[in-house]
């Protein structure tokens, strides 16, 4: 069937609209449209063998790998409490800052950010230990729940990230440079989070009521980095390998798990308990991930094949706009996709259309992607969709909905700063995966 | 819930467990690779093509279970703000839909494995095992998959408040040892 391609995207995009708006789990919401598209676009009964071996070879990829492992590491990072001895750390250091508790969440953050790769196990972990503490301190929810979306969130950037695994193997980038390249932009957002979150209290003390912190002597500061100095082994066994070229992102996500599993045996920390809800968390998140994957995997073939893919990119060229121009439409894109719907979701429709376009537009593939993947973030954090509001409801249900979306707008603001940064600086991107071995 | 959609739970969870122990051998037969490969000079060219393929049975081994339990990925704010008639009428249409097209994931999928097995097809990778071991994951958990829509459309067909009673079956988590 012959079709414009601007007209086939539009019913694509319609289609979408209502099979999402439906309440469909998503991955079947794509497998819906994928079928259609096969047999209404590709050739009927016969296109749908294609179906055959797109389901298999979609999720059968090597690039994959490391998305289950990063994810248990976080997992169990977080369900034997090694997780929360970070948080501790960073809280004794922190001294008597404005605002300390929310620096404690963006620098526990941080830290959790740079062993694990889930920012759901992260915004769990740190709503569960330090919103009840700040609550104890009257700290009022707006600057309590901003605090802890912005720690949880940096677990998206700062490598490993299993996100950023996904969208390099979509974009098809090497992975490798994509999780490095997230380094910076990611401790760079962590800077801003800190100067927000003390600045705000600073001028706005009802908001996080200062308190005098129980005073640490230098001693007790060196126990308590030493304490969880053999956590930061992790962080040389995954990123460090990454970027020394030992190993691949799989092979150091696989031993990052044998490692965590090791240092709590050492804790005397690793039940039995916390590793099943640990496995069964990551099974449940790993195969809900793959199988969007799996239902959406025919459509960048659809568009391509349709010719969707080469006409779009014709469209843009002959629009005679400028890359930046470009890349702000397409982050503008992303931003209201991210309002209403998931994460993975946004990846799976809007990777196969941009990357074309970031291609004959001569830009740096991975300088793109991060923004995509701070995008992404940002669309986690996105009233009314956002996975990480939900989260947060569920680990404090005695804060309204409301009230957090009250919480998650400036976090919006500040992670659109950062875009604005790594737009006019694109060397805080650049740097590390240049430098990489 | 009830009836049909009790009898498919188990076995539904007995798979999410198999799916799980999966990931758990896969860091230790990976690692194992990497350290007898860089010590030993010792490779185990299974271990990555062995890790590809579980990716693709972990997929489909826990996706049944996890649909059962309401845990996949959805958006659930405009059928939340809609009447219960309404509410039901979208859910038996989307429990069909999704039913069907699992059916025929796992048909085209089944056909497919079926000639796979019959003209021996292998992988043609250095661990060349013949394609059905790992393929045969899509076409059963589709199968599987197309059950359990079976039960939320039986669900959304029998039970007074539907969407209550997944939310519910949601909230009991989807660990399949019980508990959240």
């Amino acid at each position: 069937m012959e079709l414009d391609w601007s007209l086939l995207l539009l019913i694509f995009f319609v289609l979408l609209a209502v099979v999402l708006a439906s309440g469909m789990p998503v991955a079947f919401g794509f497998l819906t449209l994928n079928i259609l598209g096969l047999y209404f676009f590709m050739g009927g009964e016969v296109a749908l063998s294609l179906l055959a071996t797109s389901a298999f070879s979609s999720v059968g990829q090597f690039a994959l790998i490391p998305i289950p492992l990063f994810i248990l590491m976080g997992e169990l990072l977080m369900r034997t409490g090694l997780a929360n001895m970070t948080v501790d750390a960073a809280d004794v250091w922190i001294g008597r800052l404005p605002g300390r508790l929310a620096v404690s969440a963006v620098g526990g953050g941080t830290l959790f950010g740079a062993l694990s790769g889930a920012s759901m196990a992260s915004v769990a972990m740190l709503g569960s230990t330090l919103v009840p503490e700040m609550t104890k301190r009257d700290y009022r929810s707006e600057f309590s729940v901003g605090a802890i979306l912005a720690g949880g969130g940096l677990a998206v950037l700062i490598p490993p990230s299993a996100l950023g695994v996904l969208l390099g193997a979509l974009a098809k980038v090497s992975i490798a440079k994509l999780l490095l390249a997230g380094l910076l932009p990611g401790l760079v957002l962590a800077a801003l989070y800190f100067a927000y979150f003390t600045l705000r209290a600073k001028l706005q003390p009802h908001l996080a009521p200062p308190y005098l912190a129980p005073p640490m002597t230098t001693a007790e500061k060196l126990w308590s980095l030493l304490r969880v100095a053999p956590l930061f082994s992790l962080i040389i066994v995954v990123t460090g390998f990454i970027f020394m070229g030992i190993a691949t992102p799989s092979e150091a996500a696989a031993m990052g798990v044998v490692a965590t599993l090791a240092i709590a045996a050492c804790y005397r920390r690793l039940t039995w308990d916390a590793v099943k809800a640990a496995l069964m968390s990551t099974t449940t998140t790993t195969s809900m991930m793959l199988l969007v994957i799996v239902g959406s995997a025919g459509f960048s073939q659809i568009l391509a094949a349709t010719g969707s893919t080469s006409s779009l990119v014709d469209a843009v060229a002959e629009l005679d706009l400028s890359p930046l121009a470009m890349v702000i439409i397409m982050q503008l894109m992303v931003l209201v996709l991210g309002c209403f719907i998931d994460t993975i979701s946004i990846m799976m429709v809007s990777i196969p259309v941009f990357m074309p376009l970031v291609l004959a537009l001569g830009l740096d593939p991975i300088w793109f992607s991060i923004l995509i993947l701070v995008q992404l973030e940002l669309a986690g954090i996105t009233p009314p969709f956002g996975v990480l509001l939900f989260v947060m409801k569920g680990v404090q249900s005695r804060l309204s909905i409301a009230e957090i979306y009250r919480a998650a707008v400036p976090i919006v603001g500040i992670q659109l700063v950062l875009i604005a940064l790594l737009m006019i600086f694109p060397g805080i991107v650049t740097i590390l995966p240049e430098a990489m071995r | 819930m009830r009836g049909f959609a009790r009898l498919v739970e188990r076995p539904a969870r007995w798979l999410a467990w198999l799916s799980a122990l999966l990931i758990l051998a896969m860091s230790l037969w990976i690692t194992y690779d990497v350290i007898t490969r860089n010590l030993f000079d010792w490779a185990s060219p299974w271990a990555f093509d062995l890790s590809e393929y579980s990716l693709v049975w972990m997929t489909f081994l826990a996706a049944p279970w996890i649909l059962l339990r309401d845990g996949h990925v959805r958006v659930e704010i405009l059928v939340d703000s809609l009447g219960s008639r309404p509410q039901r009428a979208i859910g038996i249409v989307v429990s069909v839909v999704g039913l069907v097209v699992c059916a025929i994931l796992a048909w085209r999928t089944g056909i497919a494995a079926v000639e796979y097995a019959q003209n021996d097809v292998r992988m043609g990778r250095i661990w060349n095992v013949p394609r059905i071991y790992p393929y045969v994951a899509v076409p059963f958990g589709s199968a599987a998959l197309t059950l359990a829509f079976l039960a939320r459309l039986l669900t959304y067909l029998g039970e007074r408040d539907p969407e209550a009673v997944l939310k519910a079956s949601g909230d009991r988590g989807v660990n399949p040892l019980g508990g959240t």
